[in-house]
């Protein structure tokens, strides 16, 4: 969906490698803020949370900010849903796996 | 408001803002309401004490918190690896607590019970409140209801079609309602979501996937 959305900007380019190293510019705007703030609501951060909440707030506006909160939560909600009750992973999204520099669990995995 | 400030303000500029509520938390604020009506009664399989029991466990597993008992063993079991480590759960976990008596879509509805727990307190945080007391346990029976087209396929416990996102809690439809109802409020509604280009509340897409794939990546989640 990332990759989907990010192409109806013209001019834009997703650089995967960056959305799990957490390094440099992922190509999304305000991507660094955003990668930030959604580490630290979603481990639930005391520590990281002020600052971070703090410059979101300057990159986003108030609303925007509470929005990227609201996303951090929704998918933990999916996390856990999916990963409890074994929902497959079609072995055709390795690729975009291998890209983020990670891999499918071979017990999730399924053939196409 | 039923949430209260979590911690102090990193500037004299947050603690002012955060006091003023937005269409953003007031929306949040009212999907608690209703979740927390929904936590408190009987749902499918467990009744509403059963389901506080449950989240009140799902709460203690990530505060590192013992158990409080008042659950079997394998409900206990099950709420608190949902909560803190979902990614570890295989199969013959749900093998055993199954042999244990907790029922295949008892467990749907634990999971989802424990899931839209995991999203609110998350949201919370992020908005900047404590988490809200658990609501109270209203009386009533759980319906112990089965979609006749429930069966094990592709995953490891009864969905009606193939277990992927939109049918992981298929075998226990209320729950299924509920769980779109937290959806179109923290991300986005059905209609929404085929929309690559929808700015909501400033955001645009590509913003909220990134905290979508940045959050499934934090979670060992793949999906």
């Amino acid at each position: 969906m990332l990759r989907a959305s990010i192409k109806t900007i013209e001019g834009s380019e997703l650089i995967c490698p960056t959305i799990t190293s957490g390094l440099g510019n992922c190509g999304v705007a305000k991507g660094d803020v955003i990668r930030a703030f959604a580490d630290a609501v979603a481990l639930r951060d005391d520590d990281e949370y002020p600052d971070c909440r703090v410059r979101a707030e300057f990159a986003l506006g108030r609303v925007g900010a509470d929005g990227i909160a609201m996303g951090a939560g929704n998918f933990s909600i999916l996390n856990c849903a999916l990963a409890a009750i074994g929902a497959p992973i079609d072995d055709r999204l390795e690729s975009i796996a291998a890209e983020l520099g990670t891999a499918i669990p071979a017990h999730l995995r399924r053939r196409s | 408001m039923h949430w209260k400030p979590a911690r102090p303000p990193a500037s004299c500029y947050f603690a002012h803002e955060r006091a003023v509520s937005t269409t953003l938390t007031a929306e949040f604020d009212a999907l608690v309401d209703r979740e927390w009506d929904r936590l408190a009664n009987a749902g499918t399989w467990w009744t509403g004490a059963e389901r506080v029991a449950i989240a009140d466990e799902a709460r203690r597993a990530h505060l590192g918190a013992p158990t409080t008992g008042g659950l079997p063993d394998a409900a206990t079991e099950a709420a608190r690896r949902v909560s803190v480590e979902a990614s570890t759960i295989r199969q013959v976990d749900i093998d055993r607590w199954a042999d244990d008596g907790l029922d295949p879509f008892a467990y749907v509805e634990l999971v989802s019970v424990v899931s839209r727990l995991a999203a609110i307190d998350v949201t919370g945080f992020g908005l900047g409140f404590d988490e809200r007391p658990l609501p109270d346990p209203q009386p009533g029976e759980p319906s112990r209801t089965r979609p006749d087209d429930a069966v094990v396929s592709d995953g490891w416990v009864p969905t009606v079609g193939p277990a992927w996102a939109p049918g992981s809690l298929s075998a226990v439809p209320d729950e299924v309602e509920a769980m779109f109802d937290v959806h179109g409020v923290l991300y986005l509604s059905l209609e929404q979501m085929g929309d690559n280009e929808i700015v909501r509340d400033g955001i645009h897409r590509t913003q909220i996937e990134l905290t979508a794939a940045r959050t499934s990546w934090l979670n060992d989640c793949f999906y």
